[in-house]
């Protein structure tokens, strides 16, 4: 799909203005980088490490986070994470996060009744909503429930020969005849390419070249065309032979090779019927024109060597116009050599059962680093599982290639350096244009301060967003609490959460009073905002190499089974004290009269109690409407007070007039004219009920209500059972599939750091994964196996 | 005619390039009001004349409200009602006085347009002479440092004075400024100041009295002003205790 639709051969004729159009890049370039750099529209990115791929429901699955800004390394400003597991049904698991200096991490639960199959693990901040849901994390995990014998999500590929298809993409575009020619071969469609070989042959059967397809579906094949043509290629398992495009009979082609130590090396060549080969070759830079030279060569072809050190690392795009050839010749580079920090990691490469071990760790580079590890069996990883380092290249390269990065971003950030360059061949454009992503929305806030929750007005017929009306918040309590806010033009609002709010019921409310006269006939609908929603539902690729290892995952089960069955538990929780330390926003400090029912004789109703005990209020049975008379001016006020039942706002008495003293537990009654911020009350009446978790408040208009979770700490990785001391652990099987999980582990410069964990008493291969990067941001990723026999 | 049109394209791009740094700041942080918490209070009735202003300042002022729950409230129109000792805010839509609920406001300040007058007003709870029981009273303060000087602007009545209005008589309350000041310790306790002289000042550092005259006539302080009081306790605050 990527490449149908946005990788292309496109032919660059010269055109009249070609001699002004280098000079007029290079201007716009030169106007358009500082943009990039004063706009603050930079999405935040996040990246997760995951202890696994593959795991068992009634597992834990560990993650380590990190957020940045733009696609340079560095902290974000959003303080809170929300991370999510969905399959294709919807959102499954959630869990907030905090972050603190672009670091959180945490715990999902895996619950036990999930069923096998292929999930996404997501995560976002709420201001990365507003753009593209490609710049979120997502990566995809394989769940299967311990029960599940048959595993039927986990089959063999299916292989329908008559729907392959297959791409091919010449390197700069063109294939001449006579000339050395590179062809990147993508396959496609309900096949199963991975691996596959395939043969070039010409008209004769004679086989001119081999390759081989890739697991993406991927190859490269190089020849000669000559006048052999048709040229055919076969697919080792296709029933059909696939028809290369022709090779033109004159033409200039270019070749851009890896040398050593990450050097370059350039090949043009024009074919025989020309009588030399001439031209201006530029190579750009996403700063501008990075080199231009001249070629007039007496000879057909003409070679340059680079050295690394003399290109700039990121992307380069070789340009090559020449009176010879109709068409500019393009072909992007990536040039790797990232600062990446390399890691010296001694470990044995075989321990034994319930072995203590011990993993040296040294750095080089003179600054400390802050990681994350992983020690689980290797079986649960896919090969393309991406890394923190690899997310940031595909951010930077989807930044500047004219790519939609909802498709090209979860291709690229699975490649390495040498795997772009294989794919760039595919890519024919003029020049790396810096594309500044652009947010598709404004209505997600940085939550810097606290968590916002925010929602939308509007009519239920038309649709259309209801601004400038007021949204009352407030939640059940001992005290009448309240604040509002107004819908903007959008109809959206907000509220900025304090920690009082915590494990809360939030009662949304429209106030009646702030819609206007022309407002008849709008039925207005309220509606919250869960934070968890992506506008894209999740699409599950089958991933073949999980055939390969159904056996490992069918012990993976066995050993789930039985862990449950001891009832071992390698989760820990911190003992954590309630924090609800922020004062509630009180519509009053003090009532004018409290009224405590216990205080009086037992009265039967409601408007028993108004007419006996409190005087001031009266209600009015049949109509049942009430008045306050003013505790300064003992006249009465004009309409009906504000009614709260256990601090929420109501409208009316009708659930709680039939309560009698037995049931009520306090009455306040504040007489005055009364206001906060732009709403009016013709005082304020505050009903408390003996049950505290009476929830009956009705509201005559637009309401909504929901749970308020706050993040919470998810417990940790822990080596030795929950609740069992080490004599205990030591009688009990150690059932532990992931050996070592560290959220955050700080490793100094200039000296060596160990890491120590137990073996547990299961046998097998396993993967050491350290991902991270040191203080100045560089990334950091080691990988090491080990035996436990 | 090349030269020409890379000029106009120049010109064009440059132009391109202020109109964007022109634009609307592209930022997602929420306005600064958006989420600030509202004044409550009472919708204030009509209050009775009185010969002489109940107001610290007789202007509404531009002033900002610090909640109890330290939020602040910014950019409303307040004055300070002496006489009632209550902050009066004008609501921005009804445009009525409003006395705001005391117990929820911690602090507030009321701007003037020299920055140098700008009043700060603290939420104290005091022992006023005339009260059997400890009050929460606003009181401007004038020093703050180890200790704080604050003054409650309390007007009070003095007498009634009998007056003529449409050929009838009325009484009204004749009021004046009777301001208290306050030394508040670093524990918290206020003690007052019975007056802007040497003596009562001295008479609230009964055991320091030599040390702090000798102080004041060190730094040649003679207190005939506000200003001299608070001078006094800041030359009081550097002495070690």
């Amino acid at each position: 799909m990527l490449f149908t639709c946005t990788l292309f051969f496109r032919p660059q004729p010269i055109k009249a203005f070609a001699v002004v159009r280098p000079a007029a890049i290079l201007l716009l370039l030169l106007l358009l980088k500082p943009f990039s750099g004063l706009s603050a529209d930079e999405p935040e990115k996040v990246h997760l490490h995951t202890d696994r791929d593959i795991y068992i429901a009634g597992e834990y699955l560990y993650f380590s986070a990190r957020t940045f800004n733009g696609h340079e390394p560095g902290e974000s400003s959003s303080a809170f994470l929300y991370v999510a597991l969905r399959n294709s049904q919807g959102v499954i698991i959630r869990a907030t996060l905090p972050i603190k200096s672009g670091r959180s991490q945490g715990a999902l639960y895996l619950h036990d009744t999930l069923p096998s199959g292929y999930y996404q693990l997501t995560a976002h901040t709420q201001h990365m909503r507003n753009w593209s849901q490609a710049y979120m994390f997502n990566k995809q995990i394989f769940i299967a429930n311990r029960f599940d014998n048959e595993l039927q999500e986990v089959q063999p590929p299916v292989s329908d020969p008559a729907q392959l298809r297959l791409s091919f993409y010449p390197e700069s575009g063109t294939m001449v005849r006579g000339l050395p020619a590179s062809l990147l071969i993508r396959a496609e469609g309900n096949f199963d390419a991975a691996d596959r070989k395939l043969w070039l042959l010409n008209a004769h059967g004679d086989t001119l070249s081999l390759g081989q397809l890739n697991e993406r579906g991927f190859g490269s094949m190089s020849f000669i065309p000559d006048t052999l043509a048709p040229y055919s290629l076969f697919v080792d398992g296709g029933d059909q032979a696939f028809s290369l495009p022709d090779a033109s009979e004159s033409g200039i082609t270019m070749h851009l090779t890896p040398a050593e130590n990450n050097g370059l090396h350039l090949r043009l060549m024009a074919d025989s019927s020309s009588l030399r080969l001439r031209g201006r070759l530029r190579i750009y830079s996403p700063e501008g024109i990075y080199q231009e030279v001249q070629v007039n060569q007496q000879t057909l072809e003409y070679q340059l060597s680079y050295p690394a050190k003399d290109l700039p690392q990121g992307l380069l795009i070789f340009a090559f116009d020449s009176p010879l050839t109709e068409k500019t010749l393009i072909r992007p580079w990536y040039q790797g050599g990232e600062k990446n920090t390399a890691l010296q990691l001694r470990s044995s490469p075989e321990y034994a059962r319930r072995q203590k071990a011990r993993i040296s760790l040294q750095l080089d580079t003179a600054h400390d680093a802050d990681l994350s590890v992983s020690i689980s069996p290797a079986y649960a990883h896919f090969s393309d599982s991406y890394n923190a380092a690899a997310h940031k290249r595909a951010l930077y390269l989807s930044r500047f290639l004219p790519l939609d990065p909802a498709e090209s971003l979860p291709l690229l950030r699975s490649l390495n350096p040498s795997q772009i360059n294989e794919l760039l061949v595919a890519l024919v454009s003029d020049v790396p244009h810096e594309q500044v992503p652009k947010p598709l929305s404004r209505s997600y806030l940085k939550e810097t301060q606290g968590l916002i929750v925010s929602g939308e007005l509007i009519d239920i017929l038309s649709r259309t967003p209801l601004s400038d009306r007021r949204i009352v918040l407030n939640t059940p309590d001992t005290l009448i609490n309240l604040q509002y806010a107004l819908t903007d033009t959008s109809g959206i609002f907000r509220f900025l959460l304090s920690d009082y709010y915590h494990d809360r019921e939030l009662f949304f409310r429209l106030d009646p009073s702030s819609m206007n006269d022309s407002d008849e006939g709008i039925n207005p609908l309220l509606l919250i905002d869960d934070k968890f929603s992506l506008p894209e539902g999740f699409q599950a690729q089958t991933l073949r190499e999980l055939w390969i290892r159904r056996e490992s995952l069918a012990r993976s089960q066995e050993i789930e089974r039985i862990r449950k069955s001891y009832e071992l538990e390698y989760h820990s929780f911190r003992p954590v004290a309630l924090k609800n330390t922020e004062a509630p926003p009180r519509l009053y400090s003090r009532a004018s009269q409290v009224f405590r029912l216990d205080n009086f004789i037992p009265l039967d109703d409601l408007p028993e109690i108004s007419r006996e005990i409190i005087g001031s209020w009266r209600i009015r049975r049949g109509a049942e409407n009430h008045v306050l008379s003013c505790a300064s001016t003992r006249t009465a006020l004009p309409g009906e007070p504000g009614l709260f039942i256990n601090g929420v706002w109501v409208s009316n008495l009708l659930d709680v007039m039939d309560m009698g003293s037995d049931k009520l537990h306090r009455i306040d009654v504040h007489n005055l004219r009364w206001v906060h911020g732009s709403m009016e009350f013709s005082g304020v009446i505050g009903i408390f009920t003996r049950d505290p978790h009476f929830n009956r408040f009705a509201w005559n208009g637009a309401s909504a209500s929901l749970r308020h979770i706050p993040p919470r700490d998810a417990g940790f990785y822990s080596d030795r059972p929950a609740g069992l001391d080490d004599s205990m652990a030591s009688l009990m099987p150690d059932l532990r599939q992931t050996l070592y999980w560290n959220p955050k582990l700080l490793l100094k410069a200039g000296r060596e750091n160990y890491i120590d964990f137990n073996t547990s008493d299961l046998p097998g291969e396993y993967i050491i994964v350290i991902e991270g990067n040191d203080v100045m941001g560089h990334p950091i990723r080691h990988e090491a196996l080990f035996k436990v026999n | 005619m090349k030269y020409t049109l890379s000029a106009l394209l120049l010109l064009f791009l440059v132009s391109l390039k202020i109109a964007l740094i022109a634009g609307p700041p592209a930022d997602f942080r929420h306005d600064r009001h958006e989420f600030e918490p509202r004044l409550s209070g009472e919708i204030l009735p009509p209050l009775p004349r009185t010969e002489g202003s109940p107001y610290f300042i007789e202007d509404w002022l531009s002033g900002d409200v610090r909640l109890t729950n330290g939020q602040w409230v910014t950019a409303q129109q307040l004055r300070y009602n002496g006489f009632l000792d209550e902050l009066i805010w004008m609501h921005p839509r009804q445009f009525v006085p409003v006395r705001v609920d005391k117990n929820l406001v911690d602090r507030f300040v009321l701007y003037q347009e020299n920055p140098a007058d700008t009043f700060h007003f603290v939420n104290i709870r005091i022992n006023l002479w005339y009260e059997s029981r400890m009050l929460n009273v606003f009181a401007q303060e004038l020093y703050t440092g180890k200790s704080q000087l604050v003054v409650h602007r309390n007007i009070r009545q003095m007498g009634e004075r009998v007056v003529q209005d449409g050929g009838q008589l009325f009484t009204r309350p004749r009021i004046e400024p009777d301001p208290g000041y306050y030394l508040i310790g670093p524990d918290g306790r206020a003690q007052p100041i019975r007056g802007i002289n040497r003596r009562a000042l001295l008479s609230v550092f009964s055991e320091r009295r030599s040390e702090i005259r000798q102080a004041l006539r060190q730094h040649h302080i003679r207190l005939r002003s506000e200003e001299d009081l608070a001078r006094a306790i800041a030359v009081i605050d550097q002495l070690n205790p």
